[in-house]
């Protein structure tokens, strides 16, 4: 946008104010909506999820249609919710880009009357200024608040998703709790590592803060050694998560053949399988994925101490995942690559077998999971 | 007067600020041996009395046999079982040293590459050797058999030495050997290792012969790893300070105080314990701490060569010499094969016995526990050729920085980590 018309622009910041008030009106209704909406949905069904928990048992490979329908409303209402928070998340962008454009409008206009002499035309100049400082404030706060809005938006979508997904896949979902470590084993094996030499440099000292355990003790092993190895206090660490690009949503928990272990306990230093639920924003199973695992502790630079592998699929959309293992508690990231099926028969599928790089074919889309253990 | 007033409590402010540091920065003396619930509870993870049972070997069936460990004692001790005769595993692996030679670089046949680590705690162990290219203690045990610069003979020189000194014994353990004419078939020597005439040796047996050899061979592995699970280490000074705290209600008069203050620094701010921990004082995994390169046009790629050569090796436990089904092999199924972290990697030592068990490092780098920690105090990266590394080493240390008394310290805990020799016990002396 030219000089010009950005300053043609100017007098009409009262009716641009009246615009934005109107766009935040219009969601906020929305919002309100969709949320009544999802309430209905998450207060009712208690007593109907009981009915389809005594039916499944007689008939589980056909849940009844009330559920099933159910189901179907939750996640209608989630995707819609969703749809709402990415809505807000890019007028939350538009914002945070309007208030840049006028930031560099405000700082020409500034220059322009440090250079001139004429007091009537900085008198213009002035005001001029004082109404894009008060626009400025007013986007800059607009893209602040609508990013708060759309994460929450997101979040309450996720806890729907998570809600309809369970009313679909109960059997399959044991623990709708994060991961924790085993905490029986007393044995427990570890290691810090701590920075990888990407320059020949020794880190600095300040590098090196170490905060102490909250209980005061001296001698632990949680001791981390710079302070990106704790993990922040609000990170999501759910075991249901929401694909980079919204393609997918996943559930992770520990695959248990016997009830003594719960769902949500990793076993310390021993190899284990994982079960990934993976299902597209309707609910209905993605089937024959190609799915490959990376992991990393953040502020360890280091990697899983095994390949985790996806081979088998137990039924459609449910993979086993074998080989997980992790050496030591703390704050890990797992990512699930995940290409579909028919991204898989096309020529490119495998492009580079022998690659040593960590993700050897192109990825459609990424879930990540991160564990506190 | 005010001045003097002033001057007085000025002094007594700083008299009360030294005070208030020196409690903040160390322990007194008295609270120094004062440990809580928790601090016992840290302190008992690393005791020899909380040593969790040996690991199944479900890859070795007779791992657990009494008979099977008897003759691999005999074989660990045997210094026939060597082209010159006067080799045997015990050479490089001494009793009376904890199990290792006090050499940097051993001296067999020729000189290994790399420091003989103990066997001691070697069972607990998923990755076997330095660089962890073996995943069982029986198919490391056939490693330096046919090594040129150990023991020096090739498996078909080792099976009709085991047909000649132990036909019994072996039999007891494992069934019946090959009939006379199948040993008398064999050439003098012959393995798809070792030089040229051997490995056309190798190649001219047929596959039944080769499968016998095989099958003897491996077993003779399994008998070794049998005996070095019966090894046993008694209690050192630091496992008797850990029980009588349990004991005694938190007293105990075994640690002086300079120990217990390295104790803390081990276990805390100096960070030993990281990789150190558990009753072996190994988390059994692999780290570059930057050990200087003992041959820098040579340089030693450690665990990113261990993975390289396990994946290719004949006797792991997916293979068809061991006894266990692939669920069974999980560590192998899923081995990490890649990662920038493998280069210039070695399996964290174990530190039981460190103070009498000198020369330190993969390669002896290190003469003395003082120039061990004078590394980790002040560290230099690991050394980097980007015509021989794949890629620039990762670095799995920072600078300790700590003072010398408190290095002391750090030495004087270290060597409360020796066990007394259990000379009389009879897996510790020779059959």
């Amino acid at each position: 946008m030219s000089k010009s018309s950005n300053s043609d622009r100017l007098p009409a910041t009262c009716t641009h104010r009246a615009q934005v008030a109107g766009f935040a009106l219009a969601p906020t209704l929305a919002l309100l909506l969709a949320l009544a909406l999802a309430l209905t949905t998450i207060i009712s069904p208690s007593g109907s999820n009981a009915a389809a928990r005594a039916s499944t048992d007689t008939e589980p490979a056909q849940p009844p249609t009330a559920a099933a329908a159910e189901a179907t409303r939750i996640l209608q209402n989630a995707t819609a919710l969703l749809d709402t928070a990415n809505q807000t998340q890019s007028r939350s962008r538009q914002s945070i880009l309007d208030a840049n454009k006028t930031r560099r409008q405000l700082k020409k206009l500034q220059a322009k009357k440090r250079r001139t002499n004429d007091s009537a035309a900085r008198q213009v100049l002035s005001e001029q200024t004082t109404v894009l400082t008060t626009r400025l404030k007013q986007e800059q706060q607009q893209g602040a608040e609508l990013r708060i809005e759309s994460t929450r938006l997101r979040q309450r979508a996720k806890k729907l998703l998570e809600q309809g997904i369970y009313q679909k896949w109960q059997s399959w979902i044991n623990s709708r709790e994060p991961l924790v470590m085993d905490e029986s084993r007393s044995l427990y094996m570890a290691h810090n590592t701590r920075i990888r030499s990407v320059h020949p440099n020794m880190p600095t000292l300040e590098a090196n803060t170490a905060t102490a355990p909250a209980d005061g003790s001296s001698m632990s092993l949680q001791i981390p050694t710079l302070k990106a190895q704790n993990a922040p206090p609000d990170l999501n660490i759910d075991s249901f998560q929401l694909s980079r690009e919204q393609n997918y949503f996943a559930h992770i928990e520990v695959h248990t053949t016997t009830s003594d272990r719960a769902a949500e306990t990793v076993p310390l230093n021993k190899i284990h399988q994982w079960r990934l639920l993976l299902t597209d924003m309707d609910g209905a199973a993605v089937s024959g994925a190609k799915i490959e695992i990376t992991g990393h502790m953040p502020g360890h630079v280091h990697g899983l101490p095994t390949q985790p592998v996806v081979n088998r699929e137990i039924e459609p959309g449910v993979y086993l995942v074998e080989g997980v293992k992790f050496q030591m508690k703390g704050w890990w990231v797992m990512k699930f690559h995940i290409t579909p099926e028919k991204k898989l028969t096309a020529e490119n599928a495998i492009s580079n077998p022998g690659s040593t790089a960590t993700t050897a074919f192109p990825y459609l889309d990424t879930v990540t999971f991160n564990l506190v253990l | 007067m005010p001045t003097d007033q002033f001057k007085t409590s000025l002094l007594s402010f700083a008299l009360l600020f030294c005070t208030l540091s020196v409690s903040m920065l160390s322990f007194a003396t008295g609270d120094m041996a004062k440990f809580t619930e928790a601090d016992k509870q840290f302190l008992k993870q690393f005791s020899l009395q909380n040593l969790s049972p040996l690991p199944a070997a479900p890859d070795n069936s007779v791992a657990d046999n009494l008979q099977a460990a008897k003759l691999g004692q005999k074989l660990f001790f045997d210094p026939r079982l060597s082209a010159n005769g006067a080799i045997a595993c015990s050479t490089c692996h001494q009793p009376q040293l904890y199990f290792t030679d006090g050499l940097a670089l051993s001296q067999a046949l020729g000189t290994t590459r790399r420091s003989a680590p103990s066997v001691l705690g070697a069972a607990w162990s998923p990755w076997l050797f330095w660089d962890g290219r073996k995943d069982s203690l029986w198919s490391q045990a056939l490693g330096p058999l046919e090594s040129s610069d150990e023991h020096g003979i090739s498996r078909v020189q080792l099976v009709k030495k085991i047909a000649r000194h132990y036909p019994e014994q072996y039999q007891q353990v494992f069934g019946t050997l090959p009939p006379q004419h199948f040993f008398k078939n064999l050439p003098a020597s012959g393995s798809p290792q070792g030089d040229a005439s051997s490995r056309a040796n190798w190649r001219a047996l047929s596959a039944d012969e080769r499968e016998g050899v095989n099958r003897i061979f491996s077993n003779v592995g399994k008998a070794l790893m049998a005996y070095q699970r019966r090894l046993e280490l008694p209690p050192a000074r630091f496992d008797t300070f850990v029980s009588d705290l349990f004991a005694n209600g938190g007293d105990s008069e075994v640690l002086n105080l300079d120990e217990i203050a390295g104790m803390r620094l081990f276990m805390g701010r100096a960070n030993c314990a990281s990789c150190h921990n558990g009753p072996w004082f190994t988390n059994h995994e692999f780290h570059n701490i930057g050990a200087p390169e003992r041959n820098r046009n040579q340089v030693d790629l450690g665990r990113f060569e261990g993975v390289a050569t396990l994946v290719k090796d004949e006797f792991t436990c997916l293979s068809q010499w061991s006894d266990a089904g692939p669920e069974d092999c999980a560590e192998m199924r899923f081995l990490k094969r890649q990662g920038q972290e493998l280069v210039g990697a070695f399996k964290t030592p174990t530190l039981r016995n460190i103070g009498a068990t000198a020369p330190y490092m993969q390669a002896g780098q290190y003469a003395n526990l003082e120039e061990v920690l004078s590394h980790y105090n002040l560290p230099k990266p690991p050394f980097y050729d980007p015509k021989q590394h794949p890629n620039r080493p990762h670095f799995d240390i920072l600078p300790l920085r700590l003072e010398q008394k408190e290095i002391e310290q750090i030495i004087a805990f270290l060597n409360t980590l020796t066990s007394p020799l259990p000379l009389h016990d009879q897996w510790w002396q020779q059959p």
